[in-house]
């Protein structure tokens, strides 16, 4: 099997740069400011394949990087440096061909895509559940129009079809379906993190990152999030970019784990691994400190 | 079908200044196919390490792991891959651990069914009857198939461990003291489907504290010093 996407030397800088940026920060120095220049070297050498169907999951403290790297390959942040690519048989059928490249199996750098090339990838394929709701939804129209919104980026136009499509995907995330027409306002935290993930699938995504999601609910509400994600994973074949501060969870979801320190990933591994055998000095301090 | 050659492990703790203990080393074995290979020696010894190693839960440091797979051909699992390492747990190595970890809130018929389902393709009627077989044969009563394992009884959670381990039939299976916890009845249970696990071809590579079972099942002793 082939990787479904392939991103090699990915980085993030905030500030000027100077020639000194990348060998004054890093988890050697233990920071990702420059102290030359003030630069923030938010990520820098990213480089990992995520197969179909597969969890690869992201730990690492507040600062890390996580984050930022998410919003690179979700096109919110233009990156730095470095390249995305996906495989050309998720494009086939999406009249999305000609992603560049030089044929081959895979497109040319996405990542190097203009805007608007950018925003139909990013609605044909990819969803995102962010740890904040917010983010993810418009508090101030109703649950269903949400995810309606996300079906017209998508393609859709025929209103009963897309409500049909809402209702379905409320279903399946357990938000009564009688309360598609209020506002995500109106919900609790953990319904408001169920609607982001009907939403974020509502377009059929090849690719889901989830952004802490888990982060903030209280531990009975944490475990259905989890679950869902698992089963729904498993059903839409999905591959997941799993990015959390907590153990539990990427032990919960994901084979794989890269562990990132200060802007850089400092080892990655199958996550058993990862915890019982961590190599890194600082991949064995997040082991050490859990609880 | 499995070779190693001077295995060694050495962990390095970094929150004590880089110490470095050494867990296994120069370990050397080979194990022919459809045979079982015991581990023997003392607690602290390094046994389960070398098993660790093997199934790539310990990074090995040194040495060499030859195994004969299905689905590769001759691999050597101290270098191979992440990817192929998760490839091979799928198809044909298990591992059996002293304790159960599965995911909470699964309950003990789907622990057992999920390998089924996933690595042998059986649809969910057919792996849900060999499921509940194999766990009344463990003397698991049917009034638990629908409960999480966490609630289990120790024994019980170890026999859920075992059904989960060999319900799909592994080509290589390790044990890491597969029995410790069994009253004897269970024990010999256990060893009853192992053998038969056997009788169709599977390689093992077993901890047993007990050294009179592992006369009984092993055909060849390893010591590790």
């Amino acid at each position: 099997m082939e990787p479904l996407i392939r991103v090699r030397g990915l980085g993030k800088q905030f500030g000027p740069g100077c020639p000194r940026c990348l060998a004054l920060t890093g988890p050697e120095a233990d920071t990702n400011l420059c102290p030359a220049c003030g630069t923030v070297v938010a990520c820098h050498g990213i480089h990992f394949d995520l197969y179909p169907g597969e969890a690869l999951g992201v730990v690492g403290e507040s600062g890390s990087g996580k984050s930022t790297l998410v919003r690179l390959l979700h096109f919110e942040w233009p990156a730095s440096c470095g390249t995305m690519e996906i495989h050309r048989s998720a494009l086939a059928g999406l009249g999305l061909d000609d992603a560049g490249g030089e044929g081959g199996a895979y497109s040319g750098n996405l990542l190097a895509c203009n805007d608007f090339r950018k925003r139909q990838l990013r609605h044909l394929l990819m969803g995102i559940v962010y740890q904040n709701p917010h983010l993810g939804l418009r508090m101030g129209i109703s649950a269903g129009g949400n995810i309606a919104e996300r079906l017209l980026g998508a393609g859709w136009r025929n209103i009963a079809r897309m409500r049909a499509r809402a209702a379905e995907l409320l279903d399946k995330t357990e938000v009564p379906v009688s309360r598609m027409d209020e506002p995500p306002a109106n919900f609790s935290g953990g319904m408001q993190q169920r609607v982001q993930i009907a939403k974020a699938l509502s377009n059929n995504p090849l690719l889901l990152f989830l952004d802490e999601v888990t982060t903030g609910l209280d531990l009975s509400v944490q475990a259905r999030v989890l679950d869902l994600i698992r089963n729904l994973s498993h059903e839409f074949k999905l591959a997941l970019l799993v990015v959390s501060h907590d153990l539990g969870v990427i032990n919960l979801l994901c084979q794989r784990t890269m562990v990132m320190k200060a802007g850089r990933v400092v080892e990655s591994g199958l996550t058993d691994q990862i915890l019982q055998d961590p190599q890194h000095r600082y991949s064995q301090l997040l082991v050490a400190s859990q609880l | 079908m499995i070779s190693v050659h001077n295995l060694a492990k050495t962990f390095t703790l970094h929150n004590l200044g880089g110490k470095c203990l050494t867990a296994c080393q120069g370990v050397s074995f080979a194990v022919s196919h459809g045979s079982f290979l015991g581990l023997s020696g003392p607690s602290g010894a390094g046994k389960s390490t070398v098993l660790k190693c093997l199934y790539r839960t310990y990074l090995p440091e040194q040495g060499a792991i030859r195994y004969c797979s299905a689905t590769f051909g001759e691999v050597d699992l101290a270098t191979l891959p992440d990817r192929a390492i998760l490839e091979l747990r799928q198809r044909e190595i298990g591992y059996v651990s002293q304790f159960l970890k599965v995911i909470p809130r699964v309950s003990a018929l789907e622990v057992v069914m999920e390998p089924m389902l996933r690595q042998n393709g059986l649809a969910r009627e057919e792996a849900r009857r060999r499921a509940g077989g194999l766990l009344e044969r463990l003397r698991i009563p049917p009034r638990l198939f629908d409960a999480y394992p966490a609630t289990f009884s120790g024994g019980e959670q170890q026999r859920v461990n075992i059904a989960r381990a060999i319900g799909w039939k592994p080509r290589l299976l390790l044990l890491d003291e597969p029995t410790a916890s069994l009253d004897q009845h269970s024990a010999a249970t256990v060893l009853g489907l192992l053998a038969e696990l056997r009788a169709e071809g599977a390689t093992m590579i077993g901890i047993f504290h007990d050294q009179e079972l592992l006369a009984t099942v092993a055909d060849d002793v390893c010591r590790i010093a």
